[in-house]
């Protein structure tokens, strides 16, 4: 277990800037889908454009799996955060997107940006084309 | 709009611009750096799945390779290791598997290699392993020693494991086949230098390939294969090779030198920019290969498309023609771009490299050497008590009628040119001062042609020695030189051989080499004449096989053999192997186990000779598993109370022709 966390030490270090820049596409990615999620909504019924639990889930979730080359514990620890992720979304009323978020951060953990591109471009058009509490 | 509704557009317009995207961008866009560090291998993928635009996609097959049926053995940490059945064309055979994360090593069963490859390992390939090929043909055009390497798709019980790089592992047996015979390998570290054994091998020679390094640090030619070193280098520099991974060397423990295998493996498929550490000599050699590479860049394009053409097919995995041909060019042109321009770090001025001194001419030595700067040995006893190694710049001379004795152990090396000016009346003696202890060798370090003329010469009592990083495996040794030996005498030796020679011309004129205790004369790495002479073992025929005597042996050498006798030796009388070329003409074979034994890729021609009561005439056969067998064409030869005419295995030829080949005269120089 030590030779894990100094491992993983390690290669946070050495990749720190990478880091950094995944740190930036993470908040920006979460402030796109929550303005997609509050555009229709009034501003009373409005969450908050960044939530800080979400964000650090997401960051914990993308170093998790960016720094343990283990394809059993990456595919435990993703599926705990999925189910995880489910119920903050029903616990929150839907006005945080957990679920986006989680499924992005384990692609950019996974190094596969385009897919993490193209899974961005493919949820921002589903909260385009449904925002759930827009009121009228 | 309903979410499920959502979720399905919202997918399916993401599909659609995918679609377009890929199927629109043009190929060297598509191939070229992506931003956001989006990587090739994704965007490869991507074009697989949503490229739609009309084109084939080029199609090529690896050779398949199966492993079956698990029998797990055990494994260290990080490995498993197995027992399978290995499977591929025209081969089968349970095979020893270490798998070691992605890399698969095979090892085949000894005396049954795979194509001449003892053990090999199959590494995951991808269209980026194809560099592989442009660095094994630059390091190949600079005649460095390079794994071979190949393609293949690997099943592991049915199931395809995809596209594997095949290389063979660095083996002295490999190395073997490259032309370093009886070599030991070394690992090197790339960060201090210091080298490390990789199999068996003895203090004495891992001594001599440390001191070989330490000697090619401070500028000694001929201590290291000093361009397959700025290769790897250069490779290393221009972040094309794995920075950790040690070097692996072959040392040659008879000519006291290191070749590095520039190793196809460890060229990685993008490393990290390197800042490695060489020193000035190694990185103008660099320096120089770049500006060679430049010159010829019109060429090497050429030669990369040529790669290219052989193997995008089998590494194309089923993506269309032009975007293959877009990513190849534009890796290639990167590829190009880093060893054209390698990055040297700071420079490596270790001070742990001795700064031996050259040998000097002691004042005992010294009193000797005339006007001519000549060392003279007059007329008279000379006792020599340790050992001597003499300057490059001292030429030696024994006049006739010199008599030395030489103490136990102790040497006396020349290294430069040796005239013995013995004669039938006053020959020149070299003795061992105490007969029961030998002494070490007398020899002779050249430059490659370094004259040699040894007439009248009675020599005996002398064994082997590992003198200045080299083994001198005969009581006289010479390397690198033009030797002329006539007259001469060499009795009970207690080494591997009489007289060693390697790496030299030799001309040998009625000479005697009796009672030897293993072989009489060793030509390897040569070329020679031996002629008139004669070779007596210490026992009759009978007591073949290891241990007894061989009276010429010849390793990767061209030599003939003329109106010689070779009598009473318990192994055999004339032995080639190592792709030798020997001719064998008009000479007697008495009383020998074996008369003519023939291996390992050598030729040997034996024409109008006499031989009698040999155990075995001929002897043809594959020594090493790794290589053929031998050859041997036999003409008019007599043959006479021999017990066996023939010993031939199904990997040699023996043919029996009514003319010697005309080519002869070509190739030796005399008419049949």
């Amino acid at each position: 277990m030590r030779s894990f966390f100094e491992r993983f030490l390690l290669s946070m270090r050495d990749d720190w800037r990478q880091g950094l820049v995944m740190v930036i596409v993470l908040l920006f990615a979460q402030i796109l889908l929550r303005w997609l999620l509050n555009r229709r909504s009034r501003p009373a019924d409005r969450a908050v454009v960044l939530d800080p639990w979400l964000f650090i889930f997401s960051l914990g979730l993308f170093l998790l799996v960016r720094h343990l080359h283990n394809d059993l514990w990456n595919s435990v620890i993703i599926a705990i955060g999925m189910v995880a992720g489910g119920l903050f979304t029903s616990r929150g009323g839907g006005r945080t997107p957990w679920i986006p978020m989680l499924i992005l951060a384990a692609l950019l953990g996974f190094g596969i940006y385009l897919s993490a591109l193209a899974f961005l471009v493919a949820a921002s058009l589903v909260l385009i084309l449904n925002a759930p509490y827009s009121s009228r | 709009m309903g979410l499920p509704l959502a979720i399905i557009i919202g997918a399916a317009v993401a599909v659609v611009l995918l679609f377009a995207v890929f199927s629109l961008l043009p190929y060297e866009a598509m191939t070229s750096r992506w931003p956001l560090g989006i990587a090739p291998e994704e965007v490869a993928a991507y074009q697989r799945w949503f490229d739609q635009r009309p084109g084939q996609p080029t199609t090529g097959e690896a050779e398949r390779m199966d492993l079956d049926s698990l029998n797990k053995v055990d494994g260290g940490v990080g490995e498993a290791v197995a027992d399978l059945d290995f499977n591929a064309k025209d081969y089968a055979a349970s095979v020893r598997v270490i798998k070691r994360g992605e890399v698969w090593s095979v090892h085949f069963p000894e005396g049954k290699p795979f194509r001449s490859q003892q053990a090999i390992d199959l590494i995951p390939a991808t269209t980026a392993t194809i560099q592989v090929k442009y660095a094994e043909l630059i390091a190949g055009s600079f005649g460095c020693n390079t794994p071979g390497t190949d393609f293949v798709r690997l099943f592991v019980g049915g199931n395809d494991q995809g596209l594997f790089m095949k290389v063979e592992q660095v083996t002295p047996a490999m190395i073997a086949k490259k032309g370093i015979i009886d070599a030991r390998m070394v690992t090197r570290s790339p960060r201090d230098g210091r080298l490390t054994r990789m199999g068996p091998m003895s203090e004495q020679e891992m001594a001599a390939a440390e001191w070989a390094q330490a000697r090619a640090r401070v500028g000694e030619p001929g201590r290291i294969d000093t361009i397959a070193n700025a290769v790897i280098a250069w490779f290393r520099a221009a972040g094309i090779m794995d920075t950790d991974a040690p070097d692996v060397l072959a040392f040659d423990p008879l000519k006291g030198r290191l070749h590095p295998i520039v190793g196809a493996a460890r060229i990685a498929r993008d490393p990290p920019g390197n800042m490695a550490m060489i020193d000035a000599r190694t990185r103008r050699q660099v320096e120089e290969l770049v500006t060679r590479m430049k010159a010829d860049s019109a060429t090497w394009s050429s030669k990369f498309d040529v790669v290219e053409q052989m193997w995008a097919p089998v590494l194309s995995d089923g993506r269309s023609a032009g975007f293959l041909q877009a990513h190849l060019a534009d890796q290639r042109q990167r590829w190009i771009n880093r060893l054209l321009h390698p990055e040297f770090g700071a420079e490596d001025t270790s001070t742990a490299t001795p700064n031996v001194p050259p040998p000097v001419l002691e004042p005992w030595l010294a009193r000797m050497v005339g006007v001519d700067d000549t060392l003279r040995f007059p007329r008279g006893k000379h006792r020599i008590d340790h050992t001597v190694v003499l300057p490059s710049s001292v030429p030696v001379v024994f006049e006739k009628g010199a008599r030395f004795t030489i103490s136990p152990g102790a040497s006396f090396v020349v290294n430069n040119t040796l005239r013995i000016k013995g004669t039938g009346l006053n020959p020149v003696f070299i003795r061992a001062a105490d007969e029961t202890a030998p002494y070490g060798t007398i020899c002779v370090n050249g430059n490659g042609n370094t004259r040699c003329v040894v007439r009248g010469l009675r020599m005996s009592g002398g064994d082997q020695a590992w003198v200045d990083g080299r083994l001198h495996r005969g009581m006289l040794s010479f390397r690198g030189c033009d030797v002329e030996m006539t007259n001469c005498e060499l009795g009970a030796s207690h080494g591997p051989f009489a007289a060693d020679v390697e790496g030299s011309t030799v001309s040998m004129t009625s000479c005697i080499i009796f009672l030897p205790k293993a072989g009489a004369v060793c030509v390897q790495n040569g070329k020679g004449e031996l002629v008139g002479c004669r070779f007596v073992g210490s026992t009759d025929a009978g007591t073949g096989g290891k241990g007894g005597t061989v009276g010429v042996e010849v390793r990767s050498a061209r030599v003939q053999l003329r109106d010689c006798d070779i009598v009473g030796m318990g192994d055999a009388g004339c032995r080639a192997s190592a792709t030798a070329q020997v001719l064998v003409l008009a000479s007697r074979f008495t009383g020998n186990h074996i008369a003519l034994d023939v291996s390992d890729l050598a030729v040997m021609h034996a024409t109008r000779n006499r031989i009698e009561r040999s155990e075995v005439v001929y002897r043809i056969h594959r020594s090493s598993p790794l290589l053929s067998g031998g050859h041997l064409t036999v003409h008019a030869n007599e043959l006479q109370d021999n017990v066996r005419e023939r010993e031939l295995d199904e990997f040699s030829t023996l043919v029996v022709t009514e003319r010697p080949d005309p080519a002869l005269t070509t190739i030796f120089g005399v008419i049949p």
